[in-house]
């Protein structure tokens, strides 16, 4: 019943929060799927001042689920709400898109499928995870936010030992902790079983949204751009330190979705600006989440993430000639400008 | 000057250092921004990855971001800003669906999928992924290493477990069961040791690289408040371990795990009935 609640937690409840996110119809394809990363990314977004502020006031991990939970099913609801008013069916137009599908979104389905299996199935030991995994198990089993040393135990005295000020800065670990215990799924469990299948469809979704950006008229080439960009991540083993290497073999590490899910997205995001030639309100808020979620799950992803943001909509001001289509994407540089002032100077 | 271009060639080395990626990525960027007949959005993709192109190599950029992360090795990051996949992927449908016979475009999308599956190295065939025994997905001597200690603390009424481990132990022990304490930190290098002889001895005996004839690795653990040890069998410790009275837990698979009953708890162990 946990693995039943916990596929929900990973698939419906980010399609609910994604409609509040972005500005898709109904009627468009991939709708669907760009709601469950937006929502996905929300979520990640949403976790980040409780986590933080549970750290910073010594709260306990059950603390830190109580507001979480909250957070969560009232964007949750609202994201229902707004489906009723709009009088929408996602699960119609998931089938819809189902039916009306070609076969190179089908291979853009199966082939991560088919990775998605592997990495449920097989294993990847990663020494890093001393910390990255070793902080969600060391909150689970004690109930504590970054109180003892995620690698030896110890109480934690100098948040420079062992990298601890870069968890504290970006408290991915807290996400992972309420997921565990929430659905009494073990955190090495969790993490190196559950959620690599996940986050690996939530990847290539995010390739063929970008696809769709690119050929907005044209299903069959944003299907091939997504199969290309699967063997392309599949033939980038040259080197351990590749983006396709890290979607694929690091998956649940904070630095994988920084490259496989939120720098996708900001294209996303900076395209549809670019086509559009202005920036709504909803895409301030999109960049905002996006950013956010990038402060959760790691400092210097967080740092890349500003960077496209900022060098994409620079370009896209300057090709529009219009300086407040940049302007307008400040405040979504609200939670990493947070997550360094914690890093640098409360820290 | 130096420096930075130094940061860039070893940096571009570290995350291309064989294929023809980075070839291709730039080709893509080339042939993007080349065409006549380009989009809003072709225009961005190509003049974003110019422009961060451009800010990589700057050296005054390079030394900027290296100063602002506190540890410069992780600088490699910034090459994820080049968007790699997204280029070649993007570059590839366009050749793909330029030719108007379909007989073209199948030759062609044949070539490019054989240009990027022989271009790179297929992450399957590189050993990135191992069978597994449990759903963990670690080592099975990290499980029963983790059961082992577990039982001896319930048996004993001793719920006071700290891990003396080499270092494959020590990074994923924790990630299990993190009621089992540890000495020593993430950056479990022989270069970082400490500045103590003793400390260099505890770190070479369990990295396996001398044989421990002094008997030090119990001093150590009396001194350090460890009262479990696993090792390779090996490391030949048992003489040691046996003279310091320790019990043997577990003998099978080339493991060993003993355990030291005289060692009195940390002041760092936290409260297990809290």
């Amino acid at each position: 019943m946990n693995y039943i609640l916990y596929l929900l937690f990973v698939t419906v409840l980010p399609v609910l929060i994604g409609c509040l996110t972005v500005s898709d119809g109904d009627g468009k394809p991939y709708t669907v799927i760009s709601r469950w990363c937006a929502g996905f990314v929300s979520m990640l977004a949403l976790t980040y001042i409780p986590a933080a502020a549970c750290i910073f006031f010594h709260r306990s991990l059950t603390d830190l689920i109580v507001v979480l939970t909250l957070v969560y099913a009232a964007a949750g609801a609202a994201g229902a709400v707004k489906l009723v008013k709009n009088r929408e069916n996602p699960v119609k137009s998931f089938f819809t898109m189902i039916r009306t599908g070609n076969l190179f979104e089908l291979l853009a389905f199966v082939l991560p499928a088919i990775h998605a299996a592997v990495t449920f199935f097989m294993m990847h030991v990663d020494d890093d995870d001393v910390a990255y995994v070793g902080a969600v198990t060391t909150s689970v089993d004690t109930n504590t936010l970054m109180k003892y040393d995620a690698v030896n135990g110890r109480l934690i005295t100098d948040f420079a030992v062992n990298e601890m000020d870069r968890l504290t800065a970006s408290p991915q670990f807290a996400f992972y902790a309420y997921v565990s215990k929430v659905f009494s799924i073990r955190p090495a469990v969790l993490c190196h079983t559950f959620f690599p299948p996940v986050l690996t469809m939530l990847f290539f979704a995010a390739f063929l949204l970008v696809g769709r950006e690119l050929y907005p008229e044209d299903r069959k080439k944003s299907g091939l751009f997504s199969v290309f960009a699967f063997l392309i991540s599949i033939s980038s083993y040259f080197s351990v330190y590749t983006a396709g290497t890290f979607i694929l073999v690091r998956s649940w590490q904070g630095k994988a979705q920084i490259v496989g899910l939120i720098l996708p997205l900001i294209f996303v995001l900076a395209m549809r600006v670019i086509r559009r030639g202005a920036s709504l309100p909803v895409d301030t808020l999109y960049g905002f989440v996006l950013l956010g979620a990038a402060s959760l799950l790691t400092s210097m992803g967080a740092v890349l993430a500003c960077l496209e943001l900022g060098v994409l909509f620079v370009v896209a001001s300057f090709m529009r000639k219009d300086r407040m289509i940049l302007v307008r994407m400040l405040p979504a540089y609200i939670l990493p400008a947070v997550m360094l002032i914690i890093y640098f100077v409360v820290l | 000057m130096d420096k930075a271009f130094s940061i860039i060639t070893r940096t571009i080395a570290r995350v291309y250092p064989t294929g023809f990626y980075l070839y291709y990525t730039i080709a893509a960027i080339a042939f993007i921004l080349a065409r006549r007949k380009r989009r809003r959005e072709d225009t961005l993709l190509g003049l974003y990855s110019v422009v961060m192109f451009c800010l990589i190599l700057m050296p005054f950029f390079t030394l900027l971001i290296w100063r602002f992360l506190r540890n410069g090795g992780v600088y490699w990051r910034v090459l994820w800003l080049i968007p790699y996949s997204i280029l070649i992927a993007f570059a590839a449908v366009e050749l793909i669906f330029k030719p108007k016979k379909s007989a073209l475009k199948v030759l062609t999308a044949g070539v490019i999928t054989a240009a990027v599956l022989l271009g790179g190295t297929n992450v399957y065939r590189g050993g990135a992924f191992q069978k597994t025994t449990c759903r963990e997905k670690l080592p099975q001597i990290t499980m029963t290493t983790m059961s082992v200690i577990n039982e001896n603390a319930e048996k004993t009424g001793n719920p006071y477990k700290s891990l003396c481990a080499p270092v494959d132990i020590f990074c994923q022990i924790r990630q299990v069961d993190a009621t089992i304490l540890q000495y020593g930190s993430r950056q479990f290098r022989l270069e970082d040791l400490d500045e103590s002889w003793f400390h260099e001895y505890y770190y070479m005996v369990m990295y396996g690289l001398t044989k421990d004839h002094k008997g030090l690795i119990t001093r150590f653990m009396l001194h350090n408040n460890m009262n479990y040890i696993v090792f390779p069998k090996k490391y030949s410790l048992m003489k040691t371990l046996l003279y310091s009275k320790c019990q043997k837990l577990y003998d099978q698979d080339g493991w060993q795990i003993w355990y030291y009953p005289t060692v009195p708890p940390g002041d760092y162990a936290y409260d297990f009935n809290s």
